[in-house]
């Protein structure tokens, strides 16, 4: 009974798989047993370039195959062998229709065995150190990358080849990632893809295999922290909460090019999305003070993986930006103080006027005019706080003041609605003294009653 | 020239007769169920008024639902003062039904003839309570909107009728847009006709059944009685004002879905929500209880044991034929637990 | 009230009752007041309308921060007379953002965040275009709806 139950699921599972194998090979994987259609550019190397010529079709369906490389593997009882075929049929390689010899070579149009006879130049593995070039075969090919995504970029391969990744894989260091290492083998999905461990979302965690790994990192004299610290950053936070803006480390790393930012230019990297903050950075004493000793412009304050907000950390406290440099001048160490205590003013103020108007708000006053004094005096904060890179102390004060009267003007606006909402109470009282006056008449008027019903029943 | 009018006025409606016969009428002069039940209509008549006024500028539909209560609150004269009474005096209705049961229970005052006066007074309490329920979604404001979902939540753990109920509360199966026009037309349609009626019936039947002899000090009802009474509902009408007056009530934020879905985006979190406050008692159980009692959930099982209990009210008039006051004791037990469960909760 | 009982103290009695009778009905009227005024409010209690004054003295090349409702609105007059109004606060960190006659866009003072005069966020932080707000000359008033 029970046998024969285990023997029908099986072979219906065979038939399944089959029947499954040979609709999706109907569907998609037609191009794949003609290697002339499917193969790539690169792959002979010469000019016959039969699918990248200028005026070249989509590959063409040939005569209907269900025995094809993929069919055959993914029914294959060998679960080592199947699963090459089972992770590509996720693929974006699958999807577009590039099929197995486009990699692997091979004579696609014998099924059987013998497909894989070395002669016909089958790759089982590609090394680690072809794969570069394998990959590139396709991806450095525009008139053969643009049929299938006109946008995507034909210059990786050289990226990487600039790329500290791809020297060190050059000079064969089997460690090194190479493009299979982070797009996947078999299983390469579309950047865009949410499942991608190269996804915009996940690929903090992809990097972070390596780069937050301690033993990895320690033959090439890397810190292992930088994704940590980034998870704690603004932009790390940011990111975590969902923020589609902040970057994560290709927001700053090229993906390919993984060429370091650099002392020099870090500024012009940060600058793409603070452009305001470095503009005024530009125009303070720290600018050129930086560029002298040697220091990345925003990073002695800001930090790089573990960018914070150190303006909100002005000031001499021992966690304070300013106090990792100045500690014996005291001009500096007085500037410092003195821009703390205006940011601190500032953002105290538009904290009491935010809370005070949302009290006011709940309470159901209408309060518009002290929306907007709370709406200037967050700009004035804000801004303030972008100023602050200028060390431009007579600036700063002024704006400090300027956010100061708006702060009063909130408030005053705000004691003024409450103002006139209690005159709407003065009736109040009136309304109050008549009611009591009748509780008062009205229990006298009780007693009366009640001492004459008693007299009354006496 | 005052009593001519009187008079004149008087002939015509038949006063006289009906005030001889008040002044033959006596009742107990310090009866609390009386009282309480003369508030009771008072607090209702003053929630009808207080609510058309609130009906004229309101707008029950979810995008200007909270703009309009902003502006009944802030803008139109005299606003805050119209919402700040009715919303008061909604919280007092539903703690003089609370009080009204009490004080019954207690008296026994639910044996015969007096079983329809007590099956009435039940159903005012459910409706009551379920008035003030519907209102407070009405504002559209967040926290109502959360208070909303966690008491309905609650009730949705009752037995047999809990998911049904639940369902018709929130007008489908979460609490949407949809469940503000469902409220709104509970709370001004067919709850107050449900009350009025009730109330009308309560009382016919209470007239009817009263008429054994009363113990302690008798009063005539006119002027004696009336005369109390009315000093009774000047002194609450006091209270209601001055709270409306000094006590404004909130008009919140507007009600941002996406928020309450996420509480770990920064929005409260449903646990830190808590219900209105005759649900807080049942809201502390839960929280008080281990997940599991009896082999059933918890919550479960409360609603449950809540429910043999409200079964256990309607069929009184029937287990307490005899002279035990037992019943009255479980009475007595069970209103210093609520007391104790709800103060507890808000402290 | 007045022909109750045996008359025995007939002045007191009666002054209580006229007295009770007399406060409830002035109590009555007191209550009716703002009853009333509640009945009668003033005008436009929800509207969302504003003003930003006269359409001949709103010169070409200039704007003006008016609110509608609680919502601050920028309203701007091209060059060519054409007036465009949107909300002014800017889509990234809620700052006020400013016309700018130099450059003939909108700018947002706190972190460089530039819009296009048509309210499209073109540069810099913010997320998403400033949301637009209905425009037009009512009589020679610059009249503003909201959307």
């Amino acid at each position: 009974m029970r046998s024969s139950e285990h023997t029908l699921l099986f072979a219906a599972s065979i038939a399944l798989a089959v029947g499954v194998a040979s609709s999706a090979s109907r569907a998609d994987a037609p191009p794949l047993p003609s290697a002339s259609a499917a193969a790539p550019p690169a792959a002979s190397g010469s000019a016959a370039k039969p699918a990248g010529s200028e005026e070249a079709p989509r590959p063409k369906r040939p005569e209907r195959d269900a025995n094809t490389c993929f069919t055959c593997h993914l029914s294959l009882p060998d679960a080592k062998l199947r699963k090459a075929a089972e992770e590509f049929s996720h693929s974006v390689h699958k999807d577009e229709r590039i099929g197995c010899v486009a990699c692997h070579k091979g004579n696609a149009s014998d099924p059987t065995v013998q497909a894989h006879d070395k002669t016909t130049g089958f790759i089982v593995r590609p090394t680690h150190a072809q794969v570069a070039a394998l990959c590139g075969g396709c991806h450095e090919d525009p008139t053969f990358v643009r049929r299938f995504n006109a946008r995507l970029g034909v210059d990786q391969r050289k990226l990487f080849e600039l790329s500290r990744h791809g020297k060190m894989a050059a000079a064969g260091d089997a460690a090194s990632p190479t493009c299979t290492n982070c797009h996947g083998v078999h299983g390469i999905l579309a950047v865009s893809s949410p499942n991608a461990e190269v996804n915009r979302r996940r690929v903090r965690d992809l990097c972070a295999k390596c780069h937050g790994n301690v033993e990895t990192m320690k033959p090439y004299g890397l810190a292992a922290t930088q994704p940590v610290a980034w998870s704690k950053s603004v932009h790390g936070k940011a990111f975590h909460e969902g923020s589609e803006q902040a970057p994560t480390c290709t927001g700053c790393h090229s993906p390919h090019a993984g060429t370091l930012p650099g002392t020099a230019s870090v500024a012009a990297l940060c600058d793409r999305c603070h452009q305001d903050e470095r503009e005024l950075f530009l125009k303070s004493p720290h600018s050129r003070a930086f560029r002298k000793l040697g220091l990345a412009d925003c990073v002695p304050c800001h930090g790089d993986h573990d960018v914070t907000r150190t303006s909100w950390l002005a000031g001499m406290t021992p966690d304070s930006a300013c106090a990792k440099c100045h500690s014996k001048d005291d001009k500096p160490k007085k500037v410092a103080e003195d821009i703390a205590v205006l940011l601190e003013d500032v953002q105290k103020a538009e904290h009491a006027a935010a809370v005070d108007l949302a009290e006011a708000k709940t309470a159901g006053l209408l309060v518009p005019d002290a929306s907007f004094a709370v709406d200037r005096l967050r700009t004035a904060k804000i801004r303030l706080i972008t100023t602050v890179h200028t060390l431009d102390m007579q600036q700063l004060g002024d704006d400090a003041n300027a956010a100061k009267m708006i702060a009063q003007e909130a408030r005053d606006l705000l004691t003024k609605a409450r103002r006139d909402r209690q005159v709407e109470r003065r009736g109040y009282f009136v309304a109050i003294g008549l009611a009591s006056l009748l509780l008062t008449l009205l229990v006298a008027k009780s007693i009366q009653l009640a001492r004459r019903r008693r007299r009354g029943e006496s | 020239m005052l009593d001519d009018t009187r008079k004149w006025f008087s002939d015509r409606v038949g006063a006289p007769v009906l005030l001889e016969k008040l002044r033959e009428r006596r009742v107990s002069g310090l009866s609390p169920t009386h009282f309480v039940g003369g508030v009771l209509l008072m607090l209702f008549l003053l929630e009808v008024a207080s609510g058309i006024l609130l009906m004229l500028p309101y707008r029950p539909d979810p995008q200007h639902a909270h703009a309009s209560v902003v502006a009944i609150a802030g803008r139109l004269p005299y606003g805050s003062l119209v919402r700040g009474v009715h919303a008061w005096t909604s919280h007092m209705f539903v703690a003089m039904l609370f009080v009204q049961i009490a004080t019954v229970l207690l008296n026994r005052v639910y044996r015969e003839p007096k079983e329809l006066v007590w099956w009435t007074g039940l159903l005012l309490l459910v409706t009551g309570v379920s008035m003030a329920f519907t209102g407070a979604l009405l504002p559209w404001s967040q926290n109502a909107y959360l208070q909303a979902r966690v008491s309905s939540e609650m009730i949705g753990q009752g037995p047999i009728f809990g998911p049904w109920l639940k369902r018709m509360l929130r007008g489908g199966d979460d609490i949407t847009p949809w469940s503000l026009g469902h409220a709104y037309g509970f709370h001004t349609g067919v709850l107050p006709a449900l009350a009025t009626l009730l109330f009308g019936f309560h009382m016919a039947v209470v007239r009817r059944s009263s008429g054994g002899p009363v113990e302690g000090a008798t009063v005539p009802v006119y002027p004696e009685f009336i005369v109390r009474l009315a000093a009774v509902c000047t002194a609450v009408l006091l209270l209601i004002v001055s709270l409306a007056t000094f006590v404004p009530v909130a008009v919140g934020t507007p009600v941002n879905m996406a928020q309450s879905m996420a509480p770990a985006g920064g929005g409260t979190a449903p646990s830190d929500v808590l219900p209105p406050w005759y649900f807080l008692f049942l809201h502390d159980l839960l929280r008080a209880a281990p997940p599991r009692l009896l082999g059933v959930e918890s919550a479960k099982f409360v609603l449950g044991a809540l429910s043999v209990l409200a079964l256990f009210a309607v069929a009184l008039p029937f287990i307490d034929r005899k002279g035990s006051k037992i019943t009255a004791y479980i009475g007595a037990v069970l209103i210093v637990v609520f007391l104790v469960l709800t103060g507890h909760a808000i402290l | 009230m007045s022909d109750e009982g045996p008359k025995d103290v007939p002045g007191r009695r009666d002054f209580l009752g006229t007295t009770i009778t007399g406060t409830a009905a002035t109590l009555g009227v007191v209550s009716a007041y703002p009853v009333v005024r509640f009945l009668s409010p003033r005008p436009d209690p929800g509207q969302r309308i504003a003003t930003a004054g006269e359409a001949e003295k709103f010169l070409p090349g200039t704007s003006k921060t008016v609110l509608l409702g609680d919502k601050p609105v920028l309203v701007i007059r091209l060059d060519d007379g054409q007036f465009r109004a949107f909300s002014a606060i800017c889509t990234h960190l809620q700052c006020v953002v400013a016309y700018s006659a130099q450059h003939r866009q909108i700018e947002c003072p706190c972190h460089k965040g530039v819009y296009s005069l048509e309210g499209a966020n073109v540069s810099g932080p913010p997320p998403r275009p400033l949301q637009s707000v209905g425009v037009e000359v009512v009589n020679g008033i610059v009249t503003l709806t909201e959307a």
